[in-house]
């Protein structure tokens, strides 16, 4: 049972991973005893399980429930909101899952509680990939966001810097939303303290050579 | 070879005596190839392709959202692909407009990639390619396709494999591998072959001439040949780009 890219190596599309008696995890499908890598990424082997994973370096964001992202209101509608949540299919926030008491829809115009624009923190409640996502802010946390920064990074980077966001907002006294979409918002009285936070998360960002070359973090201050 | 007339009347001579090409190529020899990933800022993947004179741009969209909103299908992604030449991209000038090949071309280079895509994956989207053909020189439709399944990996889109491609000509009753445009132009066939290596599928294949049961089988070896080198180069172009992530 040869194992062809040992684990922490990188993969590529195609690439035989492994053969024999392993099972085929997230970013791997496996064919004839092989398994292949799907994604561009990190290859983990767990021994135990003899479960093989490829941990993609960039991928789409697959919405899950429980999630917390960062979206944006794209469209106002008739009973809903459509959120841009950064992935292949865009959020629906419906009325109930907004307002905490019910409306007259027929008199009361929505732009009132949320605009096109407007950034939210939002709460996947549903999803399968029968029915676009559902969103909700009807919890502690969530919500509009009126003032700060939006920084969106490919979704990968996320997970690699949240250890730092953590450390970041206790240091500057901020509070650093991070959504599982590959976006972060900053929020903060003090305008110093954001511009310092979005300079301290680029500077993390850009370790990586090829980043420094190409990639700056798209910055958008929210209203 | 007696050689086809040019414009001006004098022959062509494809193939010398030698046995080397008109651009002093042996017959199983591919052009020079570089591939750089990642070229487009504004696009969710993209690559940069040089395959001898060719110069090939392909930028990747999606999965996103169809608009109309009628074409999306309820159980996967669909693939909308635009094969397109700019103006320039040859010696006489190329009007703009699409033409009855360039639309046929991004039917046949959407047919070659939609088997390594798990379309499954994202119902209700839609993954847009944008081909643009900024050079040509004979075997665009190939070049097209090793780009842009590169630029579908690099757009994080999950694939079976890369898809890989090459054409395979006949030039004096000879086979001859990667074909240039006067390969293309006056030779007696012209064979582009679409795979996905690892897996050993053929997602392309297509002919032009005429070809004997034994130059099919002759020409599938050539090609296999010729993708296998053509592989190793797309892996390489995004391994440069995606190591780097790797060691820090």
């Amino acid at each position: 049972m040869p194992i062809y890219i040992p684990r922490g190596k990188l993969a590529i599309p195609g690439d035989i991973i492994a053969e024999g008696a392993f099972k085929s995890g997230s970013g791997t499908y496996r064919i004839n005893n092989r398994v292949y890598s799907a994604h561009i990424g990190i290859v983990d082997i767990d021994r135990e399980n003899r479960m093989i994973s490829v941990k993609a370096l960039k991928s789409v964001y697959v919405p899950k429930k429980g999630d917390i992202v960062i979206g944006k209101v794209v469209e106002v509608g008739i009973t809903s909101w459509i959120v841009d949540i950064a992935s292949p299919w865009p959020g629906v926030l419906q009325i109930g899952e907004a307002l905490s008491r019910p409306i007259d829809i027929s008199k009361a115009d929505l732009k009132k509680y949320l605009n096109i624009g407007d950034i939210i923190v939002a709460k996947i409640i549903e999803f399968d990939l029968t029915r676009d996502p559902l969103l909700t802010v009807k919890e502690s946390k969530l919500g509009i966001v009126k003032e700060g920064a939006l920084l969106e990074f490919p979704f990968y980077y996320i997970e690699k810097i949240s250890a730092k966001l953590h450390e970041l907002s206790r240091k500057l006294q901020c509070n650093v939303i991070q959504g599982a979409n590959g976006r972060i918002v900053i929020v903060s009285k003090n305008k110093d303290v954001e511009v310092e936070a979005i300079k301290t998360i680029s500077r993390i960002i850009s370790a990586p050579s090829y980043i420094r070359k190409g990639f700056k973090p798209k910055k958008k201050y929210v209203r | 070879m007696i050689g086809m007339p040019t414009k001006k009347g004098t022959p062509i001579v494809l193939l010398k005596e030698n046995g080397t090409r008109i651009d002093g190529r042996k017959p199983d020899e591919i052009r020079p190839l570089k591939i750089s990933v990642g070229v487009l800022r504004n696009a969710d993947g993209s690559a940069f392709i040089e395959l001898g004179r060719n110069k090939i741009i392909v930028a990747v969209y999606g999965p996103r959202e169809v608009h109309p909103r009628h074409l999306a299908l309820p159980d996967r992604a669909i693939i909308r692909c635009r094969y397109h030449m700019a103006p320039f991209s040859v010696p006489e000038r190329k009007s703009p407009a699409p033409s009855r090949r360039e639309i046929e071309l991004s039917k046949v280079i959407r047919e070659a990639l939609a088997p390594a895509i798990f379309l499954e994956k994202f119902p209700r989207t839609t993954i847009d390619i944008f081909i643009e053909v900024l050079q040509a020189d004979g075997s665009t439709r190939v070049a097209s396709i090793t780009a842009a399944s590169v630029a579908l990996a690099d757009a994080g889109i999950p694939m079976k494999d890369l898809v890989a491609a090459v054409a395979v000509g006949k030039v004096d009753s000879q086979l001859i591998l990667d074909l240039n445009h006067y390969e293309d132009q006056y030779g007696e066939g012209d064979m582009p072959i679409a795979m996905m290596p690892s897996l050993g599928e053929i997602t392309l294949l297509q002919a032009d001439g005429i070809f004997t049961p034994s130059e099919v089988r002759a020409a599938l070896d050539m090609a296999k040949m010729g993708i296998e080198k053509i592989y190793n180069v797309q892996k390489e172009a995004l391994r440069k780009k995606y190591s780097s992530l790797l060691f820090r």
